[in-house]
């Protein structure tokens, strides 16, 4: 192992160490369950939850919902940004509607598309709404920070635009654009949830949350959000290592 | 191919009427100041720049060789080849006859300067370019490579014969290399120096005579 990775790694789990050391600290401090859980308590909630059926079954619902507004929210995004590129009148309409769903008041606007979509879709919708921007933005700027010398070169010598999509912009664009969309999935997971609990969508981890909170069980909602958050770490650093890859291979 | 062309950007006037005839199957040498409009006659003869005036006879296809050898860095030497076209038989006599054999899967990053200009020479000759543009291609390289270039592009163009139009600062450059030079002075024909029919490249350092004419048309004296 290369001393930099070691090096990483002592210091990520420095900072885990840490982050637990406050937790404990925390969980004395207050004396309190309801408002700290024990950190053991969460950990042990963790591994039964791992053996749940109901869980692994809920949990696949609301990675399903995560998938489907990220797929929908990168095609989606993919083309208003390819299209924005070409034509630069579309660039100049679709900024000032970017720049409203940027600002939107995402929580108030659930309520919203609660009422419209129903349970089930309602997070869908959420996370397409903030992700659409952020992978436009993305894309728009991988696709201008194309090397323009390259570009004209291609002009000149006629190459074929399938050709110049596969050969030129699509290598150039790919490791940004991936190590954004790893970002923009990670994303998607924290809003969907977001809005399950919100809208209380019927079997999903946000359905399990709102549960665990009515009853109310706090360390099985800190196992709950600390599940949802490595779940979440997990898809972003196999995008970033995935961008890295095709970044060295690009480059 | 015959042009009269006037080009500005904004208040600043490139070329006013500049009339210039391009021989076929010639190399001409345009040598100017930098600044003075010689990359602008280039990319307007490539169709990437526009213009006021005519150009008669405009080919539909040109081989341009950057100053900078824009290849694609994620491509190989043969890659880049295959990148504007050409056959597999076409690619592998240019590989052989720029000597690119030994790197041809090779990514940009790993070729030195000079290696990189040959394959974007042998990318203009691969596009099947009725006219062929060159900027400076030598401008970045040590002189004993220049010399190497200059007959590695002569051998190319020796082939085929194809219309040239190269534009460069270098005065040894421009006598290795050209049939006909202009030097083009505040976008108008100073001088118009008809170099002969001799085998290309020249010897370096010989033409006394015309370099003289041509620093006396550079230096406006």
């Amino acid at each position: 192992m290369k001393k930099s990775v070691l090096q990483n790694c002592i210091y990520a789990l420095c900072g885990v160490g840490v982050l637990i050391a406050v937790w404990v600290i925390a969980y004395y401090r207050v004396g309190n369950e309801l408002v700290v859980p024990s950190f053991f308590d969460c950990v042990k909630d963790v591994g039964e939850l791992l053996v749940k059926e109901r869980f692994w079954r809920y949990f696949l619902n609301t990675f399903k919902r995560v998938f489907f507004a990220f797929v929908i929210s990168f095609f989606v995004a993919s083309a208003f940004a390819l299209l924005a590129y070409v034509v630069p009148v579309v660039r100049g309409i679709l900024s000032p509607i970017i720049s409203l769903m940027r600002s939107l008041p995402i929580l108030a606007v659930t309520l919203i598309l609660w009422l419209m979509f129903g349970r089930e879709d309602a997070p869908i919708a959420v996370a397409f709404l903030s992700l659409f921007p952020m992978l436009y933005a993305a894309m728009l700027s991988a696709l201008s920070g194309v090397d323009g010398d390259l570009i004209e070169m291609s002009r000149v010598y006629n190459v074929p635009l399938k050709k110049r999509i596969f050969s030129l912009y699509m290598p150039a664009a790919a490791p940004y654009v991936l190590q954004e969309s790893g970002a923009a999935l990670a994303f998607s997971l924290k809003l969907v949830v977001s809005a399950e609990v919100l809208v209380g969508t019927y079997r999903s981890v946000g359905y399990l949350m709102n549960d665990a909170n009515q009853i109310p069980d706090m360390s099985l909602l800190f196992a709950l959000v600390c599940m949802t958050a490595l779940v979440g770490l997990i898809l972003e650093s196999i995008a970033l290592g995935f961008a890295r890859a095709v970044e060295r291979r690009v480059k | 191919m015959k042009l009269c062309i006037s080009k500005s950007y904004g208040e600043q006037v490139v070329f006013d009427g500049l009339e210039l005839e391009i021989e076929e199957g010639k190399i001409l040498c345009v040598l100017g100041e930098s600044g003075g409009g010689k990359t602008t006659l280039l990319n307007i003869l490539a169709g990437l720049t526009e213009y006021d005036g005519v150009i008669d006879g405009v080919p539909e296809r040109v081989g341009y060789i950057f100053q900078e050898p824009r290849l694609l860095p994620n491509l190989t030497v043969e890659g880049n080849l295959r990148y504007v076209g050409g056959g597999a038989d076409e690619i592998e006599t240019l590989l052989q006859k720029t000597e690119l054999c030994a790197v041809r899967h090779k990514k940009p990053r790993a070729l030195s300067g000079g290696e990189k200009q040959r394959v974007a020479i042998a990318r203009a000759f691969l596009s099947g370019a009725e006219l062929l543009l060159l900027d400076e291609p030598f401008s970045s390289l040590d002189t004993a490579r220049k010399i190497r270039l200059s007959a590695v592009f002569a051998a190319l163009w020796a082939a085929e014969k194809k219309t040239a139009v190269f534009v460069t600062h270098d005065v040894e450059e421009a006598c290795m290399l050209a049939h006909r030079i202009v030097v083009i002075c505040e976008g108008k024909i100073a001088l118009d120096l008809d170099m002969g029919q001799g085998e290309l490249p020249r010897a370096y350092g010989e033409n006394f005579a015309a370099k003289a004419q041509i620093l006396a048309a550079l230096l406006g004296t």
